[in-house]
């Protein structure tokens, strides 16, 4: 039994596993369902406090607990190539994947955006020392990818949980769970940034060398308590779902004021966020790629420092054709990896 | 008690580090039996059953 005194997070593990019934837990120590990351916040008892007040009491002599508060869950992790049950949360958020292609050991996930993601959700078990802790319903609602001057990607999963178990009581045990991959990170200098005028029959073949960058996708989403109920029900969508990119660039170059006068002509973009890693096997490489049709630059300015530099925001919108080569109209994620199966099966 | 097993699943790697590849048999002993048990249950692994040379080695030890 480890120590309860000491609530370290260092040696504890959690695993995700989608589920079918909003409320209800299913089992997550299975093969695949090992969640990579480096933290969780919002794991709490959202239950909430109601004290009694009346006119004649100078003090409550009652109290009550209420029922549990959508829980707001943050996950970040440095991102893989082979994301498995991360991999799982971000399939949930775009809405659709499906069987990989591929006949040798590399396989190509490509995981396209969806209009609504409802019934798509998971058990989240986590450890703590000598027990585990389980939320039975975990609903994505943004991701993010972000970095800035080299090293490893950082991503982050915001999510909507329905309530706290704690101990868990589908849960008891996180061993049997395995990771698609603990290796294979996403590193800075493994990235390509592609963006040309938008052409339904174009090809991307202009690089930019930005210095940072921030990929977003958030679903802003509801999650109504109803009477009766003692958390809340499934989250929906509440507004158009938001992709941007943000992208950093060193110097203020011929690069970047091509990019402004884009900006003031309105002229549409295309890109690609692409990144390689290290080789499955003949030519095919661990990659993530994300793909943007159709791109809005947002007004921008530079920063007049010692040496100028310029941030760009991307505001990523649907096509109404998408460019030759491209994986949808929409913006779409693009994963190489060894994964045999579909991250929402 | 068996002895080994075959993974089924994708490339994939236990919490400890242990790397299980598709189709490769590895010995029971290098994980738990408890682990293997859950794995074969879900489908992601299969026990390999001892040929009868094994058996009739083991009998004769």
């Amino acid at each position: 039994m480890a120590a309860r005194s000491i609530i370290a997070k260092i040696g504890q593990k959690a695993n995700f596993k989608k589920a079918t019934t909003w409320g209800t837990a299913v089992s997550a120590n299975e093969s695949g369902a090992g969640l990579n990351f480096k933290n969780i916040s919002g794991v709490i008892c959202s239950k909430g406090y109601h004290p009694l007040v009346e006119v004649d009491m100078p003090i409550a002599q009652f109290a009550y607990l209420g029922a549990d508060q959508p829980l707001d869950l943050s996950i970040t992790t440095d991102m893989l190539y082979s994301p498995g049950a991360l991999g799982t949360m971000i399939a949930m958020l775009f809405g659709t994947a499906g069987e990989p292609s591929g006949d040798g050991s590399a396989k190509t996930h490509t995981i396209k955006f969806a209009s609504s993601i409802s019934d798509l959700f998971g058990t989240l078990a986590i450890g703590v020392p000598g027990q585990v802790w389980e939320i039975p319903s975990v609903k994505p609602y943004s991701w993010s990818l972000k970095a800035s001057a080299g090293g490893l990607i950082e991503g982050e999963i915001k999510a909507y949980g329905n309530k706290l178990v704690a101990p868990a009581s589908e849960n008891e045990d996180l061993e049997d769970a395995t990771y698609d991959d603990r290796d294979n990170r996403l590193l800075f200098h493994q990235a390509t940034l592609y963006v040309d005028d938008y052409d339904s029959e174009g090809s991307l073949t202009t690089t930019h060398r930005v210095n940072s960058f921030e990929f977003s996708f958030v679903r802003s989403m509801k999650a109504d308590m109803a009477i009766g109920d003692t958390y809340c029900v499934e989250p929906v969508e509440a507004e158009q779902a938001k992709f941007s990119l943000k992208v950093g660039f060193p110097r203020y170059d011929s690069n970047t004021a091509d990019l402004l006068s884009k900006m003031y002509s309105e002229t549409y973009q295309m890109g690609k966020l692409i990144f390689e890693g290290a080789t499955i096997s003949g030519d095919d490489k661990y990659t993530l790629a994300l793909w943007f049709p159709y791109m809005k630059i947002k007004p921008f300015g530079v920063q007049y420092e010692d040496v100028i530099k310029a941030e760009i925001e991307f505001d990523l919108l649907k096509a109404s054709d998408a460019p030759e080569g491209f994986p949808d109209s929409m913006p779409a994620l693009v994963l190489i990896n060894q994964r045999t199966t579909d991250y929402l099966g | 008690m068996k002895k080994k097993f075959k993974w089924l699943s994708s490339y994939a790697v236990t919490s400890s580090g242990a790397i299980l590849e598709p189709k490769k048999e590895y010995k029971v002993e290098q994980f738990t039996e408890k682990m293997v048990e859950s794995w074969v249950k879900e489908g992601a692994a299969e026990y390999i059953e001892e040929n009868q040379k094994e058996k009739k080695k083991k009998r004769e030890e």
